[in-house]
């Protein structure tokens, strides 16, 4: 039997202004289909389909029903939300790689540097346009503020800010524990010491997630002009093929290790074979692949948008 | 491959042709829509699906809501969405046609 609200609940999915011309129809039809019964998997998989469609729409991110200059938006800010995920991969690959070049001679390590250096070019030029994107969005702000803007972002600026504090607050009992262990015990033999950097390095990927809803949030309701778009699609243009240089960097990195020093990625001794494969390098190189497919989406919508914003 | 007409219609059996092509025989709400497409067409398409076409539809144009009876709200089809269904139903028959005359010699020469 189905209970009443059941329908209500399953149309969570939808964004409030489309639940609010659709919802009581789509409810209706959900009940007759329903027929009093349970609802099963595919109902709640078609309706929860359904409304993440409708909210990628309702935010310019697939269809054309939004104007241009929003699609262009949307674009960009894919790009800065795989920047984000791509932020955490290089922090996990910068760790991953410490001390690489000591696990060989210089010419067999040659490609491997080589490929880092690439990793780390990327990463700076990443920056780079993510600061100029953020200078050029600057000029907006106070508009923004004039017009109350403040109240609508409050609530994830605010969560981001929490969580900021709390990492970072957890960062000194941590440390002073990781000072009293050895390089073993920090690395993987103390097993509470190993959980308790896992749940950190979570609040940290929390704190990027949170930070980049939030600028996500505030970027999406900024006044920008046509020229200030214009600049902020290039640097996403520009982002995006950043970050697939990167990736392919990090995979040139792992190939070149893997045949010059295997036992550096399997976490062997010197002169042994292991596979040299890691989890946190899968992890890493999984992350990466994934903003990079995101970060070509969007630069994808952008050339596909900038033509009907020029066409306007 | 799917072409996609100026309307956004395609030429094979997605829910915006079904949709139009229900509603060629009459105003229905969602429930009617989705039982009359699973009986002419043998399709059965799930609520999120049939609302996202419904949506995108009347943002064309090509369908329009009438009033709501208890929660129900029936659409029908505009002159725009016969224009179009008109369209896509001409593409269907051209493409059912050269099949039709190609089939014939390859089943004679089976049979």
């Amino acid at each position: 039997m189905s209970r009443p609200g059941d329908a209500d609940r399953l149309l969570r999915w939808y964004p409030a202004p489309w639940r609010a011309r659709y919802g009581d129809e789509l409810a209706a039809l959900v009940e007759d289909e329903l027929a009093g019964g349970r609802p099963g998997l595919r109902l709640r998989l078609s309706l929860a389909h359904g409304g993440l469609l409708e909210r990628a729409r309702g935010a310019a991110v697939v269809g054309d029903s939004r104007p241009a200059d929003e699609r262009v938006r949307a674009g960009a800010l894919l790009v800065l939300v795989a920047w984000a995920a791509a932020d955490l991969a290089g922090g996990a690959f910068a760790k991953t790689s410490e001390h690489f070049g000591a696990s060989g001679t210089s010419a067999a390590l040659g490609p491997a540097r080589t490929a880092h250096a690439v990793v780390v070019a990327c990463g700076i030029a990443g920056g780079l346009v993510l600061l100029t994107g953020a200078l050029v969005a600057l000029g907006a702000v106070p508009g923004f503020t004039r017009v109350g803007g403040w109240r609508a972002v409050r609530g994830p600026l605010v969560r981001a800010a929490v969580m900021t504090a709390l990492t970072a607050g957890a960062v000194v009992p941590l440390s002073v524990w990781a000072h009293h262990l050895g390089v073993a015990q920090r690395n993987g033999a103390d097993l509470a010491y190993g959980l308790a950097f896992l749940a950190w390095a979570a609040m940290v990927a929390a704190t990027v997630g949170l930070w980049a809803a939030a600028v996500v949030s505030v970027a999406r309701r900024l006044e920008l002009g046509p020229r200030a778009l214009a600049v902020e699609a290039v640097l996403a243009l520009v982002g995006a093929a950043a970050l697939a240089v990167l990736t392919a960097a990090v995979g040139t990195w792992w190939v070149a290790m893997a045949s010059a020093a295997p036992w550096y990625l399997g976490a062997g001794r010197p002169g042994t074979h292991p596979a040299p494969v890691s989890p946190q390098l899968v992890a890493i190189v999984v992350v990466l692949v994934v903003a990079t497919v995101t970060a070509a989406f969007g630069a994808s919508r952008i050339i596909r948008s900038r033509g009907a914003l020029l066409a306007a | 491959m799917a072409a996609t007409a100026p309307t956004g219609l395609r030429r094979s059996n997605d829910p915006p042709v079904l949709i139009l092509t229900s509603l060629a025989s009459g105003p229905k709400h969602g429930h009617a829509l989705a039982k009359d497409i699973e009986a002419f067409a043998g399709v059965r398409i799930g609520p999120g699906a049939l609302y996202g076409a419904i949506t995108r539809l009347e943002e064309r144009g090509l369908i329009e809501p009438l009033d709501a009876e208890d929660r129900r709200r029936p659409y029908r089809i505009t002159a725009a969405g016969a224009s179009a269904l008109a369209d896509a139903v001409s593409d269907m028959r051209r493409i059912a046609d050269v099949g039709a005359s190609r089939l014939g010699p390859l089943l004679g020469a089976i049979g």
